[in-house]
C-alpha cells in the first residue's frame, strides 16, 4: 500500500467521492447559465471546512470526470491546474481571511482571471495570437464569471460552511 | 445583511460598466451597407467543394446563414456560450468533426456570430476533425 492511501481512511474515501460527485452535480445543475457556477464556491468551502488534501484529490476525480463525460479537449487540460490552484490559495489564504467578504473577493478575482488562465494554455497549444484573441472574445464571460462567482461566495460561504461542518461532524462521529 | 446587499448591487454595477466598456472598445464591429461575399464548403470524405455567391446588407457571418439556411441546407445548435453551426448542405458534423471557418484563407478567430462581413472577402468551411 503507498503512503497517500495508507493516509486515507475509507470515511475518507466515501467522502471524496461525495464531494467530487457535488462538485459534478452543482456545475451540471447550472450549466444553461453561461458562466455561473458553484464549482469555486465548493472548492473554497471544502478547502477551509475538510482540508487541502481531501480537496485537491476530489479536484482530480472532478477534472476527471469533466473528460470523461466531454471528451479530452485542451481547455479540461487546464482544470488540472486551475481548480488546485484555487485550493493552495484559499489554503494559504485560510489563515488571513476570517471573514466570507476575504473569499468573495477570491473567488471573484479567480472568475476574472478564468480566461486568461485558459488563454495561456491555449496559447501553448496553438500560440499567442489565439491565445490573446481567445481571452479578448472571452472578456465579457470572465467578468460575468467574476462578478457571479463574488456574489454566490458573499452569500453562500457561511450558510453552506457551517452546515458542511456540522454534518461533517456527525459524519466523523 | 444590508452590508452584502450593496455590496451584490455595487458588484452588479461594476459588472455591467465593464460589458459597457467591452461592448463599446472591444467588442467587433459590423460593416454596414452592401457587401459580395462568397462562401465556400469544402467537405473532403464526401468529394464536396462547393462555392455561393451572395449580396448582402447584414453585417454578421451568422446573420447571412440563417437567412440563406435552406440553400445552404445549414443546421445550428444553440449552446451556452452562442450558436453553433453543425451541419452545411445537409452533412452533419459528426461528434469527433467540427467546420472550421476560414476568412480569407486565414483561421478565424472568433464565432460566427462575431465575424464581421467584408466586401469581397471569401468565407470558407472546411469541415475538419478534432
Amino acid at each position: 500500500m503507498n503512503k497517500l492511501s495508507s493516509s486515507l481512511t475509507v470515511r475518507d474515501i466515501a467522502l471524496i467521492g461525495l464531494m467530487s460527485a457535488t462538485i459534478t452535480a452543482g456545475k451540471l445543475a447550472l450549466s444553461f447559465i453561461p458562466n455561473v457556477e458553484v464549482v469555486t464556491l465548493l472548492f473554497i468551502v471544502y478547502t477551509v471546512s475538510l482540508g487541502v488534501k481531501k480537496t485537491l484529490l476530489a479536484s482530480f476525480i472532478f477534472s476527471t470526470t469533466e473528460i470523461l463525460m466531454y471528451g479530452f479537449a485542451t481547455w479540461l487540460l487546464g482544470y488540472y491546474l486551475f481548480w488546485p490552484l484555487l485550493i493552495l490559495i484559499t489554503a494559504l489564504m485560510r489563515k488571513i481571511i476570517q471573514t466570507e467578504y476575504g473569499y468573495a473577493l477570491l473567488a471573484g478575482i479567480f472568475g476574472l482571471l478564468f480566461g486568461a488562465f485558459f488563454a495561456l494554455i491555449e496559447s501553448i497549444f496553438y500560440g499567442y495570437v489565439y491565445g490573446f484573441s481567445y481571452w479578448i472574445r472571452g472578456l465579457p464571460f470572465d467578468v460575468v464569471h467574476g462578478i457571479s462567482n463574488f456574489i454566490i461566495v458573499l452569500l453562500l460561504y457561511k450558510p453552506l460552511g457551517n452546515l458542511l461542518q456540522s454534518q461533517f461532524k456527525k459524519f466523523s462521529s | 445583511m444590508k452590508q452584502k446587499l450593496i455590496l451584490v448591487v455595487l458588484a452588479v454595477i461594476i459588472g455591467g460598466l465593464f460589458l459597457w466598456g467591452y461592448n463599446a472598445f472591444l467588442a467587433p464591429e459590423g460593416v454596414s451597407g452592401e457587401k459580395d461575399i462568397t462562401l465556400e464548403i469544402i467537405i473532403e470524405r464526401e468529394n464536396i467543394n462547393e462555392t455561393f455567391n451572395f449580396n448582402t446588407e447584414h453585417e454578421f457571418l451568422l446573420e447571412l446563414l440563417k437567412e440563406q439556411e435552406d440553400e445552404l441546407q445549414a443546421s445550428f445548435e444553440e449552446h451556452e456560450l452562442g450558436t453553433m453551426l453543425t451541419g452545411l448542405l445537409d452533412i452533419e458534423a459528426q461528434d469527433n468533426e467540427f467546420y472550421l471557418v476560414l476568412v480569407d484563407g486565414e483561421q478565424a478567430e472568433r464565432g460566427i456570430a462575431e465575424i464581421p462581413l467584408q466586401d469581397e472577402e471569401i468565407y470558407t468551411f472546411e469541415l475538419t476533425e478534432f
